[in-house]
């Protein structure tokens, strides 16, 4: 036993002298433009002066992420170090991930405990946690002056959401209530983690219930208040700045670059509530190390790095992903940050909260299954039909068992 | 002139005047936005022409990390690509064209199977092979893929081609002395070369615009699309635009150039019979 604390210590200290080294971190998240420039250019430089390890960062869709995985897994020779993904990346390619559980006495902040175990996958710690997310409402200021009467922003419903969509059209002629429901937009997570978990409690399991129906009429009538662009839109922050829309709801990295733009202008509240209460998706991304890495030492010490208290803060100031770290949730430094940072934590402490989960370890059908149903009811408005609903919840029900995958959060 | 004349004549270049606009209206757009400066590009209402200019997005553009290297891959691998292919598809097409041979027809449909299968579905199967053979991460494994897809393509079209330079002349050319191979090469080719440049461009596009094979292919000597159309799918507006405008500028130049040979095909060669 000690003979290989000896060698897992000699080969740890042979990885530190390894001066010069390269090593590959593929990652599915920091991958827009400025973000991956962002990594190149403020993140990492740090850590190579560090340790005299330079790092090639490699932004990857989804589909090449995993594929390229598994064909380097299977050829038993790889390129990639070190990977970054979000919870539901890493359980597409668990055959080739390393057990990482090693790593957790070294990570040098606190990680709280629910993470980590939710981090654990067939039998294995299949990532170490590395930044969090989530999705929620951003308004300018502007809109305020809609507002109906007795209406507290930080604790919004749905009928609230409605009423003032409706004050603002009925005032303006506009209709200025934006949700992305473009082609590459996360329309899917509004559905699976906020409607249906505010207005039915469940994801997956009350899909085609009363409750169900009801939430899709009332999405029927919210519609009449959206844009008309909503369609074409992937992300709202460029809409927020057009002024185009004064409400509206995203992916926290999303919404960031209309606050940063102009910080005076916005404010940050979170998700609206149902008649369940406050649903809302906790993001979690993780770092791993694929099995066929060619340097995990290295990996390993990209890892520590990035987990470091500093890097946590300066992540959330680069790209808008919230620390996972409890010594850095503290340190949020002023302005843009502060505001997206206040509607989190008001969203993430509200009293009514339902958190829910990204689907993982099943095929992305789930999205699409989502994305037809609200097509059909609310982008073409044809009749709420439960036996359309019934058959997209069997098809749904299906996935899960066909993967033989637990329902998510607030499901499981 | 008589009226009918003239108002045919219109009706024809009222409706060119369109299919230009058409593809042209899109580029200027496309050129504008890349020069307008980040803080314009959200106006509303949006100016046609933009107020000032600026290249800071453009400059930002070009200096992110691996654009240059990428544009120079995608030079590499798309010439490469038009070599492999023409190399083998213009002597196949002659083949095709010349020569009555067993099982030809099936030869011209199977030549079509080979697009049969999407590309996701290979994915994994040539890229665990092309580690095994080395071919991972190399330019030559993505211009061999690159050259797979363009490769029935150019079969079809130099057969096309090759069937309307007349046998005879080729015949007249060994008659005076000159072998198959130089009958080829002094009469038959150089009759060819206005389609052979259709072909040419046809090859360069598909290399040029081809993303999924040169992603999972390449991890460190990306081409430009595998490197950029990833990360501005996800990016701001002006970051697409100043993108696109650089993703087009060497397809259009290219096209330019070979341009003539077109014309030569089908305006000079006419009008020289």
């Amino acid at each position: 036993m000690r003979s290989v604390k000896l060698i897992l210590a000699a080969v740890l200290a042979v990885g530190l002298l390894a001066a010069g080294q390269e090593i590959t971190w593929m990652s599915t998240q920091f991958v827009p433009i400025e973000e991956a420039e962002w990594v190149r250019n403020t993140l990492l430089p740090p850590f190579t002066q560090q340790t005299g390890i330079e790092v090639n960062f490699l932004g990857s869709e989804y589909a090449a992420f995993v594929d390229r995985l598994m064909a380097e897994h299977e050829a038993g020779q790889g390129t990639i170090d070190v990977i970054c993904g979000l919870h539901g990346d890493f359980s597409s390619v668990l055959p080739t991930l390393a057990d990482v559980s090693h790593l957790l006495p070294t990570i040098p902040g606190t990680l709280p405990p629910a993470m980590v175990e939710l981090a654990q996958m067939g039998g294995i710690q299949a990532y170490i946690p590395l930044m969090q997310a989530t999705y929620l409402m951003v308004i300018n200021k502007a809109a305020l002056d809609y507002l109906p009467e007795g209406v507290d922003i930080w604790a919004l419903t749905y009928d609230d959401l409605l009423a003032w969509a409706r004050n603002i059209y009925e005032a303006t002629g506009e209709k200025k209530l934006g949700i992305p429901a473009g082609p590459g937009s996360l329309l899917h997570r509004f559905i699976h983690g906020y409607l249906y978990p505010s207005f039915t409690g469940y994801q997956v399991l009350a899909f085609d219930s009363g409750a169900a129906v009801r939430m899709w009429e009332f999405m029927q009538e919210l519609w009449g208040y959206v844009n008309e662009a909503a369609p074409t839109w992937d992300a709202m922050d460029t809409p927020l700045l057009t002024g185009e829309v004064l409400i509206a709801w995203d992916h926290t990295a999303r919404l960031k670059g209309a606050i940063v733009e102009r910080p005076d202008d916005f404010i940050a509240i979170p998700s609206p509530a149902g008649p369940m209460g406050r649903g809302f998706i906790t993001v979690l991304a993780g770092l791993g190390i694929p099995k066929t890495s060619p340097n995990p030492e290295a990996a390993a010490e990209l890892i520590r790095y990035l987990t470091s208290p500093e890097a946590q803060v300066a992540i959330l100031e680069g790209v808008g992903f919230f620390p996972v770290v409890e010594e850095a949730a503290g340190a949020v430094p002023p302005g843009a940050l502060q505001i997206l940072a206040a509607g989190v934590s008001a969203q993430a402490g509200s009293p009514d909260a339902i958190v829910s989960f990204i689907p993982g370890g099943i095929s992305d059908e789930y999205k699409k299954i989502y994305r037809d149903t609200f097509t059909k009811f609310v982008i073409r408005g044809e009749p709420v039909d439960t036996e359309f609903l019934r058959q997209q919840a069997t098809r749904l029900r299906e996935l899960y068992l066909e993967a033989g995958a637990p329902y998510p959060a607030p499901d499981g | 002139m008589n009226f009918r004349v003239l108002r045919r004549q219109t009706w024809l270049y009222l409706g060119a005047s369109l299919a230009a606009f058409w593809v042209l209206v899109p580029i200027v757009f496309t050129a504008l936005a890349a020069f307008t400066p980040k803080q314009d590009f959200y106006l509303w209402p949006k100016p046609v022409v933009p107020r000032r200019f600026s290249l800071d997005t453009m400059r930002f553009f070009l200096n992110t990390h691996g654009v240059l290297n990428s544009l120079l891959n995608s030079v590499w691998v798309a010439l490469m690509t038009l070599g492999l292919t023409l190399g083998v598809g213009a002597p196949a097409g002659y083949a095709m064209a010349r020569f009555l041979f067993r099982g030809r027809e099936a030869f011209r449909l199977g030549i079509l199977v080979t697009r049969m299968f999407p590309t996701a579905l290979l994915a994994i199967p040539i890229t665990v092979n092309f580690i095994r053979w080395g071919l991972y991460d190399t330019l030559l494994g993505v211009a061999l893929i690159h050259t797979a897809m363009a490769l029935p393509f150019a079969v079809i079209i130099t057969t096309g081609i090759f069937l309307g330079v007349s046998k005879e002349l080729e015949e007249a050319a060994m008659t005076l002395g000159c072998s198959r191979l130089g009958a080829f090469a002094r009469v038959a080719l150089p009759l060819a070369l206005p389609g052979l440049a259709a072909a040419a461009m046809f090859t360069f596009v598909i290399s040029w615009n081809e993303v999924f094979a040169a992603t999972i292919l390449t991890v460190q000597n990306r081409t430009l699309p595998a490197q950029v159309l990833t990360m501005l799918r996800v990016s701001p507006l002006y970051f697409r635009f100043a993108g696109g405008f650089f993703m087009i500028m060497p397809a259009l130049l290219f096209m330019f150039f070979i341009r003539r040979y077109l014309f030569h095909m089908w305006g000079g060669a006419t009008a020289e019979r």
